[in-house]
Formats: structure tokens, C-alpha cells, sequence
């Protein structure tokens, strides 16, 4: 066996091995290509999931659905005091929600203030037990 | 920058498909939404959570991640069966998916997790034919 053959048999091979590795490691990440990541620097569209492909074709359409203020969209003063409201697109499948075409909706376009329950960093709460004016309404708010 | 897509075709069939089958699972409907909130992101997942077809047996997941975090909501029928505590126990399931950026793997970790915690108790005496 020649210097050549050696070297190629035990430092050719294993490199080899070792980029092989690499590339089936790195490749799915590669082939998102520039994914957007969590923080402030976010720029991705907003994505919906659970609701028809018509429906999410249209909140695409209209990325400002959601609009803040008291005033935005519906008479605050039919459903208390609150900051976020879902807009009521005349209508349209955006006055039936997410899901409206199921079983046909309603007029619902507005979320009651149960009142904000977050933690800081890295921290988790339920949020039934800590405001009782809220409504019948649970879960829990997670940061990462 | 321009407004990219965060998910892949495949992530998101694999996310809806984890809906189809928790709702198959649990009889609940299951929404989860990814996006910036307009202000407070509990405000506005309430907000939308409001806004399906049917809240009370609904469950949303609103995530943001430009304030990185994530909100849960069960509707009043859901909170019946589901204790928050246990809601709160499933959103540590993805913390870790998502602080590494993997948002398909956290969703689908807290959609099955959520899927079994709603899914409704099989009582034998009075569901034995």
C-alpha cells in the first residue's frame, strides 16, 4: 500500500463520512432557506390554522382584521369595556369567524376583556382563578 | 424585509392535519393562529378566540413571536373538562420547540397534548351498551 492509498483510505473516508453527516444535518434547515425567527424582527404573515382555506385566503387579503381601539369596527358599548376587536366585515366570511361556514356563524366580532395574565420570562399561568369578572373563558399564557 | 412565510407546504399540513385529528379526538375545535398581536397578545387572542364559529367549545392557540409568547384559550364548555393548570402544564410542552425557532414542532406538541386533555371522559357503566 502506497503513502497515496493510505492517506486516502484513512483521512479521505472518514472526511468524507464526516461531510456526509453534515450536509444530511444542515440540509432541511437549507432547504427552509431564511425562516423567519421569534423576536422583534419578525416579518412573516400572519398564518391561521383550523379554518377553511377560503376564509384564511380572505384574512390574508386583510391582514388588518384585528384592529385596536376601542372604536375599531364595532360599538364597544354593546359588549363593555375592552381594547381588541375583531372587525365585522359586511358581508363577507369575516363576520362569521375563523369557521363560520360550518354552521353558519353569527355576528360575533367582538372579544370581552377577561384581562391580561402575563408573567415574565420563561414563566406560565393559568388565567381562570385570578380575575372572577371575567368570563367563562380559560387557558394560560406561556412565554418563551 | 419583506413578509416571508413561516411555514413550509409540509409544516402546514402537518399542522392542520394535528387539528383535524384533535378535533376527531376530542369533539373540540381547534384553531391556532401565528402572528403579531394588535397590542396586549392576550387581549387579542380573546379577541379571536371570540370570533369563531363556535367559542365556548373552542380551543385557540395564538402565538407571537415578536413578543414570544404564546396564548392558550378554552372556551367555557371546554374549561368544563380541561383545567387550566393542565392547559398551562401542556404550553411548557413547546416552550422548547419554540425557543429554538421550531414552531411546527411546538404547535403540534401542545395541539396533541391540548387533543388528550379535551378529549372526554369514557364512563363504563353509562357508555357500555
Amino acid at each position: 500500500m502506497s503513502t497515496l492509498e493510505g492517506l486516502l483510505i484513512f483521512a479521505g473516508i472518514p472526511l468524507l463520512i464526516v461531510v456526509a453527516i453534515t450536509v444530511m444535518v444542515m440540509a432541511p434547515s437549507l432547504a427552509k432557506g431564511n425562516q423567519p425567527r421569534s423576536g422583534r424582527n419578525w416579518q412573516a404573515a400572519s398564518e391561521w390554522f383550523g379554518a377553511p382555506r377560503t376564509v384564511r385566503a380572505e384574512a390574508a387579503a386583510n391582514p388588518h382584521q384585528i384592529e385596536s381601539g376601542p372604536g375599531a369596527g364595532y360599538n364597544p358599548a354593546s359588549a363593555g369595556d375592552h381594547d381588541n376587536v375583531v372587525m365585522d366585515e359586511p358581508g363577507g366570511a369575516g363576520d362569521r369567524g375563523p369557521r363560520g361556514d360550518r354552521d353558519g356563524g353569527g355576528d360575533r366580532g367582538v372579544a370581552t376583556d377577561a384581562g391580561a395574565t402575563h408573567t415574565g420570562a420563561h414563566a406560565v399561568r393559568g388565567t381562570s382563578a385570578e380575575d372572577p369578572s371575567r368570563d367563562q373563558t380559560g387557558g394560560a399564557s406561556v412565554r418563551w | 424585509m419583506s413578509a416571508g412565510n413561516a411555514f413550509t407546504p409540509i409544516e402546514r399540513h402537518e399542522i392542520d392535519r394535528a387539528i383535524r385529528d384533535a378535533e376527531r379526538l376530542s369533539g373540540r375545535d381547534f384553531y391556532a393562529h401565528v402572528g403579531r398581536s394588535a397590542g396586549d397578545s392576550r387581549r387579542t387572542a380573546l379577541a379571536l378566540h371570540s370570533a369563531v364559529a363556535q367559542p365556548a367549545s373552542s380551543i385557540l392557540i395564538h402565538v407571537d413571536p415578536t413578543q414570544r409568547s404564546v396564548e392558550i384559550v378554552t372556551g367555557a364548555d371546554v374549561r368544563e373538562t380541561v383545567d387550566d393548570r393542565h392547559v398551562a402544564l401542556a404550553g411548557l410542552s413547546m416552550q422548547t420547540a419554540f425557543e429554538a425557532g421550531d414552531f411546527t414542532r411546538g404547535l403540534l406538541a401542545v395541539i396533541q397534548q391540548l387533543a388528550e386533555l379535551a378529549r372526554p371522559v369514557r364512563n363504563l357503566h353509562t357508555d357500555t351498551p
